[in-house]
C-alpha cells in the first residue's frame, strides 16, 4: 500500500490540474462567446472636410459581458483604396466585466491626383477591416480581425460632360452632371474651378447635389492661350483639362 | 503483490467505457450545442463519432487491464502519445479559426503547456504504476 502512494499523489495532481483547466477554459469559453453574441459595433458618423486630407470618422463600441475582464484591448482599422494602405488604431486599454466603451476614431485619407481622378469617373475598389486585439483574463490572447468589406467610394460622378466656347474674350461653359448616391464621397462640397497656368482663378462653380446642369460665362484676360479647369473635393483637386479655351471633357476619360 | 494483478476487470471495463461516452457527450456534444452561436461555435470543434468511439475504447480497454500487472503501461503510453500530438498538433501555441467573415485567433499557449505538463504527468504516473505493480 504505500508503494501506490506516489501514483496516488500523482493522479491527485492531475485531477486537480484538469479541474483547473477545465474551470479556466469554461470562463475563456463563456467571454468568447458572450462578445461574438454582443452589442458590439463600429458608426461611421461620416467623412469630415479638412484642409486637405479626407477624415472618416466612426465609433467603436466595445461592450464586455464578462466574466473575464479585458485586458490590453486594441482596435485598429484598415483600409486598403486602390493601391493605398491606411491604418488607425486606438491606443489599448483594460474593459473590466459588465462594462462598455466607446471609442471614437479617426482615419486620414491623403488621396493623391490619380486616385481623386479614379475616384470621380472610375469605380474605386476599397475594403475595410478592423481588428480587435485582447487578452481574456490575462492570461488567453485573442485576435480577432472582420472583414467588413467593400466600401462605396466611387465614382462620385456617373456621368460628368463639360464643354466650353470661346466667343471673343468670352468663356462659356456647360456642365451635366449627376452624382453617384450610394458613393459615401457624394455628401460632400464639390468645386470646379478654372484657373489660367500662372494659377489666376477665373471662375470658381460649386457643384452642388443632387445634380443636373450648369452653364455660365467668364472673361478671358486677353492674352489667354491656355486654361486650367480643376475638379477638387475637400481640397483634393484633379486637373481635368490643361491647353485650349474651346474644350470638350466628358467623364471617365484620362485626367 | 503479483498474484493481485492477474485478472481483466471487465466490469470495470464496461463502467470506463460509459464514462468516456457520457464524457465525449457532455463536453464535445452538450457544450458545443450551448456555445452554439458567436464566435463559440468556430472555436470548438463539431462532434465526431469516430474520436467518440476511440475514446471509449481506450478508456475500456485501459480499465479491462486496470486489475494486472500491465496496467500502467496504458497512461504511460497514453501521456507519452499525448505530449507528441500536442507538441506537433500546437507548434506555435496559437489556434486560428474561421468563422464567417471573421478570422479568430486564440493565443492558448499557457493552455498547451499545461496539457503537456498533464501529459508528461500521465506518463510518470504509468511508469511509476509499472515499476510498482511488478516491484518484487
Amino acid at each position: 500500500m504505500e508503494n501506490e502512494l506516489p501514483v496516488s499523489a500523482l493522479q491527485g495532481g492531475i485531477y486537480v490540474i484538469i479541474i483547473f483547466l477545465i474551470m479556466a477554459l469554461g470562463l475563456v469559453a463563456s467571454t468568447v462567446y458572450a462578445l461574438g453574441s454582443s452589442r458590439n459595433n463600429i458608426t461611421v458618423s461620416g467623412i469630415s472636410v479638412g484642409d486637405r486630407p479626407l477624415r472618416l470618422s466612426q465609433t467603436f463600441h466595445v461592450y464586455n459581458p464578462g466574466p473575464l475582464p479585458l485586458t490590453g484591448v486594441y482596435l485598429g482599422e484598415d483600409l486598403i483604396v486602390g493601391t493605398h494602405y491606411y491604418r488607425n488604431s486606438t491606443g489599448p486599454f483594460d474593459l473590466p466585466a459588465g462594462r462598455d466603451i466607446s471609442v471614437p476614431t479617426v482615419l486620414t485619407l491623403d488621396f493623391d491626383n490619380a486616385t481623386m481622378c479614379t475616384l470621380f469617373f472610375s469605380w474605386l475598389p476599397a475594403n475595410y477591416s478592423i481588428t480587435l486585439n485582447l487578452t481574456l483574463g490575462g492570461f488567453i490572447g485573442m485576435n480577432a480581425t472582420q472583414e467588413v468589406g467593400r466600401l462605396s467610394l466611387g465614382p462620385v460622378f456617373q456621368r460628368f460632360v463639360l464643354s466650353s466656347s470661346l466667343s471673343g474674350n468670352t468663356m462659356s461653359y456647360s456642365l451635366a452632371y449627376n452624382f453617384n448616391q450610394s458613393t459615401l464621397l457624394s455628401s460632400l462640397p464639390v468645386q470646379l474651378t478654372f484657373t489660367t497656368s500662372t494659377y489666376e482663378v477665373l471662375a470658381s462653380v460649386p457643384v452642388s447635389q443632387p445634380g443636373g446642369t450648369l452653364t455660365g460665362s467668364f472673361s478671358l484676360k486677353a492674352p489667354a492661350s491656355g486654361i486650367d479647369v480643376w475638379l477638387s473635393v475637400a481640397g483634393s483637386a484633379v486637373l481635368i483639362h490643361a491647353g485650349t479655351p474651346a474644350f470638350s471633357f466628358e467623364g471617365g476619360s484620362t485626367c | 503483490m503479483l498474484g493481485e494483478k492477474t485478472k481483466l476487470s471487465y466490469t470495470k471495463a464496461f463502467a470506463a467505457g460509459v464514462y468516456a461516452a457520457a464524457g465525449y457527450a457532455i463536453f464535445f456534444v452538450l457544450v458545443p450545442r450551448f456555445f452554439q452561436s458567436g464566435y463559440g461555435q468556430a472555436v470548438l470543434e463539431p462532434p465526431s463519432l469516430a474520436t467518440a468511439a476511440l475514446l471509449v475504447l481506450v478508456a475500456a480497454i485501459s480499465a479491462l487491464f486496470s486489475g494486472t500487472r500491465v496496467r500502467g503501461f496504458f497512461p504511460l503510453a497514453l501521456g507519452f502519445i499525448s505530449y507528441v500530438y500536442i507538441t506537433l498538433a500546437f507548434p506555435t501555441g496559437e489556434y486560428l479559426v474561421h468563422h464567417g467573415n471573421v478570422t479568430l485567433s486564440l493565443g492558448i499557449g499557457y493552455v498547451i503547456s499545461v496539457m503537456k505538463v498533464l501529459a508528461l504527468l500521465e506518463t510518470a504516473r504509468g511508469f511509476l504504476m509499472l515499476i510498482t505493480d511488478n516491484d518484487e
